[in-house]
């Protein structure tokens, strides 16, 4: 078990080609699950490939409990890896599946042998010891997969989209089982996805990337509470959170906000931070499960139409259409299903604690601190 | 093609009956991957095919596409039997699972291949705002000259949906056509695309594994499973009263607990009676218990119905955290019973508990879902 630390790594693959990532400082901690997450193209795969040794670094050092690896081909860094599309031998058994990385490095016949019936024991699967893998499920294969990475105690376990294959229910147990396993053995692991609810189930902390660049890394429930600037705020949540711009109103402790007509009190504590800050132009931040829908009118309620409804068993999302001239539209969630039609009028509230405040030019988060 | 084109019927006029196709059934080898399946689509209707990989929905797309042929049954698109009709003149646009994008061509050139096989090589007017428009959507203008090789997995299946949504076919295909992209990008393309669809003169299929994305989709929804339709109907229809155990199983994030037990009834109240619980029904359940006929079941709860309580807790099923995983707006709580059951517990809190610990549950007066213990069916 070890630390690994990236010391301003960067990548290019070819002269002349944009970097794809740039500068990374990042260290996950000892038995720590850390996700590296972010849309294509953002560097999350290239960074665990310098991990593994399959690419070679541009610039900079990875460390593995302060041994610098860079230089050590992928044999000797003492990694296993998890891939999407599992790897198995289809003609050995479930067992020699485990026992394969065991009997190549040379261990002897009482250790494999007391090695893989404990992960056998681990997975559940000893009573299907002797199976052939070929005519299993993919959610099967994978945990057999997993079984043959933790059966070593390798340094490191490099998990590459490893639930991309499998589908609904498997996908849903096999992350809970992945992240039940990797706690129990306690070995550092780097999952690399680009599903957010995925890391999200399995991940102690998630780094997420966007063109190279490391954006925050944090929590799961840190990034959605306090998503360190736009980007994240947009990209963690589903339906994503609405962002709409505003500005510091002239009336003391408001914030103006021009597509819902409306002049919002933002509080004290927020007044004196804007104010210290000498912010003027904002983007606010809404998540949409807590954008208030009602059937009836309030004291400064917004106008709005439903311009569809997408049912999502027990939630419902509405995309919601602000009546104003420019027809911008808002996304709300709510415990469905609803009764809620396309067309329907409706009125909406927001809730001003609930808003999170990002700088309008810079797009930081102005309450990172809090 | 242009030789055969002519020894065959083609579909020339736009289509105003929809898609149907009735009784179809196919083998590979031993395996009969299409069971008699029956169903409809309208134009400008959009059908979501929902079933796990290996229930039979590629295979189905492509016999409607004519890449198979199907051991028995018929496809009508526009009125016209198209049984006899050669793949290139259904004028199905059907978007692969695989992508089978040229690799030699550029990404604009992958989209407007199939317009360009059509019209000899003249493109119509208007079709470069179209690709234009297009690759605005899927977030991918700065990729039209780019070849193939130079995309990532998600990029490669974007240009495959393009190349889908720019034709004006008889019949629109789509074999899961967001899975690879990021949440941010699929729910704006769920929304945009059915949109863009529901707009349309030809019916559109939008096949996937994920039981929410389908129920987003759809106007309807079928939901297949090992090559048999177990249900269609409205979103709220498949929500509400899933048909069996297996159509429960594929929607909600997570699904359904389902437990095996029995019915009883006591005078005016009636259980359900499970390894270690014991649950009481409501009214509008109890009828069937105390039928008693056929006392062998099973109880489908939502995750969202259950609650995490205390050990000893009155009436609380005694179980072990087994995992507990923590999403921003809800969590999900998994516990191992002491029956060996895995029950999953959604609840809108986060709460810190060690792996292992012991802990109760509740049924609470939660929606219960009745199964017949033998066919799986849902009970009404």
């Amino acid at each position: 078990m070890a630390t690994v630390e990236f010391q301003s790594v960067s990548k290019r693959y070819q002269p002349g080609t944009p970097m794809a990532v740039i500068d990374l400082n990042l260290v996950c901690q000892e038995g720590e699950m850390l996700a590296l997450l972010g849309p294509s193209g953002c560097g999350k795969s290239s960074t665990l490939k310098m991990a593994a040794g399959l690419e070679e670094l541009t610039e900079g050092e990875i460390l593995f409990g302060g041994v610098p690896v860079s230089r050590l081909p992928a044999g000797q860094r003492n990694i296993a890896m998890v891939f999407e599309d599992y790897c198995l031998y289809p003609n050995l058994t479930i067992a020699e599946n485990i026992d394969f990385p065991l009997s190549v490095r040379g261990y002897s016949k009482a250790v494999r042998k007391e090695r893989v019936d404990e992960v056998l024991a681990m997975l559940g699967l000893t009573d299907m010891a002797d199976r052939k893998v070929h005519d299993l499920s993919g959610g099967a294969q994978q945990r057999i997969a997993i079984g043959r990475a933790v059966v070593r105690d390798p340094a490191l376990i490099l998990f590459d989209e490893p639930l991309s294959h499998l589908d609904g229910e498997q996908k849903i147990h096999l992350r809970a089982e992945i992240s039940r396993l990797q706690k129990s053995r306690g070995v550092t692991s780097i999952l690399v996805t680009h599903d957010q609810t995925e890391a999200t189930a399995m991940a102690d902390r998630i780094a997420i990337m966007r063109g190279g660049v490391l954006q925050q890394v944090a929590p799961p429930s840190r990034l959605y509470e306090r998503p360190a600037n736009i980007f994240v705020a947009n990209f963690i949540g589903e339906p994503p959170m609405n962002l709409f711009p505003a500005s510091v109103s002239a009336v003391v402790g408001h914030i103006d906000v021009p597509i819902l007509a409306a002049t919002i009190a933002v509080g004290d504590e927020r007044r004196r931070m804007l104010e210290a800050r000498q912010t003027r132009d904002l983007v606010v931040g809404l998540r949409p499960e807590h954008l208030i829908v009602e059937t009836v009118s309030a004291d400064r309620s917004v106008n709005a139409i439903i311009r569809y409804r997408e049912p999502r068993g027990d939630a419902d999302s509405l995309v919601l259409e602000i009546l104003n001239r420019s027809g911008d539209t808002l996304v709300a969630e709510l415990p469905g299903p609803t009764l809620f039609r396309a067309g329907d009028g409706v009125h909406l509230r927001i809730p001003a604690e609930r808003m999170h405040l990002f700088d309008a030019d810079t797009e930081f988060n102005l309450e990172l601190d809090k | 093609m242009t030789a055969m084109a002519t020894s065959f019927p083609t579909i020339d006029r736009r289509p105003r009956d929809g898609l149907a196709v009735a009784g179809l059934s196919k083998r590979f080898g031993g395996n009969e991957v299409i069971q008699n399946v029956s169903l409809a689509v309208a134009p400008g209707e959009v059908l979501a095919l929902v079933g796990p990989s290996g229930a039979g929905k590629t295979t189905l797309c492509r016999m409607i596409a004519g890449l198979e042929s199907p051991d028995r049954g018929s496809c009508h698109l526009a009125g016209q039997d198209v049984g006899a009709v050669a793949p290139g003149d259904r004028r199905v646009a059907l978007m692969f699972e695989s992508y089978a994008l040229y690799p030699h061509l550029t990404v604009r050139e992958n989209i407007t291949s199939p317009l360009q096989a059509r019209s000899r090589g003249r493109l119509a007017e208007g079709v470069k705002e179209a690709v234009d428009q297009l690759l605005t959507l899927l977030e991918i203008a700065h990729l039209g000259d780019r070849q193939p090789v130079a995309l990532s997995g998600g990029q490669k299946q974007r240009v495959a949906l393009a190349r889908a949504l720019v034709q004006n076919p008889s019949a629109l295909l789509l074999d899961e056509p967001i899975s690879h992209l990021d949440a941010k990008l699929r729910h704006k393309l769920r929304g945009e695309i059915r949109r863009r669809l529901s707009g349309k003169d030809h019916p559109s299929i939008w096949s996937t594994p994920d039981g929410l994305e389908g129920l987003s989709v759809g106007d309807r929804v079928a939901v297949l499973a090992e090559g048999r339709i177990e249900q269609i109907g409205t979103p709220e229809d498949i929500w509400l009263r899933p048909a069996s155990i297996k159509v429960a199983k594929l929607f909600g994030d997570p699904p359904m607990n389902v437990l095996k037990g029995e019915l009883h009834s006591q005078g005016e109240m009636s259980f359900f009676r499970g390894p270690e619980v014991s649950i009481e029904l409501p009214p509008s359940l109890a009828a069937r218990a105390k039928s008693g006929a056929d006392r062998g079941v099973y109880l489908g709860v939502r995750p969202g119905a259950l609650t995490l309580a205390e050990v000893g807790a009155p009436a609380g099923v005694p179980a072990q955290v087994y995992s507990n995983e923590a999403f921003g707006k809800h969590s999900i709580v998994t516990l191992r019973t002491g029956a060996g059951d895995l029950v999953k517990i959604k609840q809108k809190d986060h709460v810190a508990l060690t792996l292992g610990a012991p802990v109760s549950f509740l049924y609470g007066a939660g929606e219960f879902f009745l199964f017949d213990g033998k066919t799986g069916s849902l009970t009404t």
